[in-house]
C-alpha cells in the first residue's frame, strides 16, 4: 500500500524508491486528499506500477478539484483502468498481515480541504499506527467523537506538523510513543509548528522530522518497530 | 492558467503549467477559495469562475464515470 507520493517534481525519486524494494504492484494507494504536495505526482506512479484500486476522500461536488496535477491522476486512472473507490469509515483493507481501518472522513461538510484527508488505523500484530494526512483538529474532532483512535505505537502527525494538528484531546488518546513529521527542509510554511513540537514532547521524546533526518523508514515485525533515519539526528 | 491548489496560512499554492508557486494569500481576492482558476492582469488576480466550474463540473463527470464503474465503496476485503 502506498500512501500519498508527493509532488509531480520528486515523482521520479518515490518510483526509484519502490523499485529498489521490488515493489512491482501496489495493491492499493491512498490518495488522502487532492493537494498537490499529496498526489501531485500521483499520475506516475499510476502509470509506472500495476495499481490494484485507488481510494480517495468522498468530497462534495461544490469543493471538487479542478487542478492539472488532478486531470493527470483521472487520465492515468483511466488510461489503465484503475480500480478507484471513496474511502468509508469502518472499511477494514488487510494487507499480508496487517490490517488498515479508515477512520475518517465522515461525511460531514468541510470548509478545508485538508478535512477530507483519508485516516486510518493500521495494525500489525503488537503494533499500531495513525495516519492522518492533513487532517486538522476539526477532523481529529471527528475520530474522537467516533471513538475510533486508540493508543498508537507511531503517529504520523497530521498536516506536517501543522499547529492546527496534532491536538491535546487527540494527543491524549494516542499517546504515540514515536512521533513523525513530514516536512520539507526550510519550508516556507511553518512546519512543523514550534507549538506542535511542544504538544508532541509532552507525549514523546521521540520526534523525528523529514526535514532534518531526511527519509525515515519504520519496519514492524509485528512485535519490534525498528527505525532507520536516512540522518541520525533527530 | 493557474489555479490555487491550497492554501498555507498566508500564502497560497499555486497550480501553474509552469509548476508550483506561492504567492501571499492577501494578494488574491478576499473570496478566493482552493480550486478557483485565477486570472492575472494589470498586477492583478482575479477569479475566472466559469472556467472554475467548467473545470469542476468536468472532474465531477469523470469522477461519476471511473467510481461508477468500479462500485467498490465501502466494501471490505
Amino acid at each position: 500500500m502506498l500512501v500519498d507520493c508527493g509532488e509531480d517534481a520528486v515523482s521520479s525519486r518515490v518510483i526509484k524508491y519502490l523499485r529498489k524494494l521490488g515493489i512491482g504492484k501496489l495493491d492499493y494507494i491512498i490518495a488522502t486528499h487532492p493537494h498537490s504536495d499529496h498526489m501531485g505526482g500521483m499520475h506516475r506512479i499510476i502509470e509506472t506500477f500495476d495499481v490494484g484500486e485507488v481510494i480517495i476522500p468522498h468530497i462534495p461536488d461544490e469543493q471538487l478539484p479542478t487542478t492539472m496535477f488532478y486531470d493527470k491522476f483521472l487520465d492515468a486512472c483511466e488510461e489503465k483502468k484503475t480500480s478507484v473507490t471513496e474511502a468509508e469509515v469502518g472499511r477494514v483493507i488487510n494487507i499480508g498481515d496487517a490490517r488498515a481501518e479508515i477512520i475518517a472522513p465522515d461525511d460531514t461538510y468541510q470548509e478545508d480541504i485538508n478535512n477530507y484527508s483519508i485516516s486510518f488505523m493500521l495494525y500489525h500484530g503488537e503494533n499500531s499506527f495513525l495516519l492522518t494526512g492533513d487532517a486538522e483538529y476539526e477532523e481529529e474532532a471527528a475520530m474522537l467523537k467516533a471513538e475510533s483512535v486508540r493508543k498508537v505505537n507511531v503517529y504520523k502527525a497530521g498536516h506536517h506538523g501543522s499547529a492546527y494538528s496534532s491536538t491535546y484531546d487527540l494527543l491524549r488518546v494516542i499517546k504515540p510513543e514515536i512521533a513523525v513529521i513530514s516536512c520539507g527542509k526550510e519550508n516556507p510554511y511553518g512546519h512543523p509548528a514550534d507549538s506542535t513540537i511542544k504538544r508532541l514532547s509532552e507525549y514523546t521524546q521521540n520526534i523525528y522530522r523529514t526535514d532534518i533526518c531526511g527519509t525515515i523508514v519504520i519496519e514492524s515485525d509485528g512485535k519490534k518497530l525498528a527505525l532507520t533515519p536516512e540522518r541520525s539526528t533527530k | 492558467m493557474t489555479i490555487i491548489d491550497r492554501f498555507e496560512g498566508s500564502i497560497a499554492v499555486l497550480e501553474t503549467a509552469e509548476g508550483m508557486i506561492s504567492v501571499e494569500r492577501s494578494l488574491l481576492p478576499e473570496k478566493a477559495a482552493e480550486d478557483d482558476v485565477l486570472i492575472y492582469s494589470d498586477g492583478s488576480w482575479s477569479i475566472d469562475t466559469a472556467a472554475t466550474e467548467k473545470r469542476r463540473s468536468r472532474t465531477k463527470n469523470r469522477l461519476k464515470r471511473l467510481i461508477n464503474k468500479t462500485d467498490k465503496r465501502g466494501k471490505n476485503d
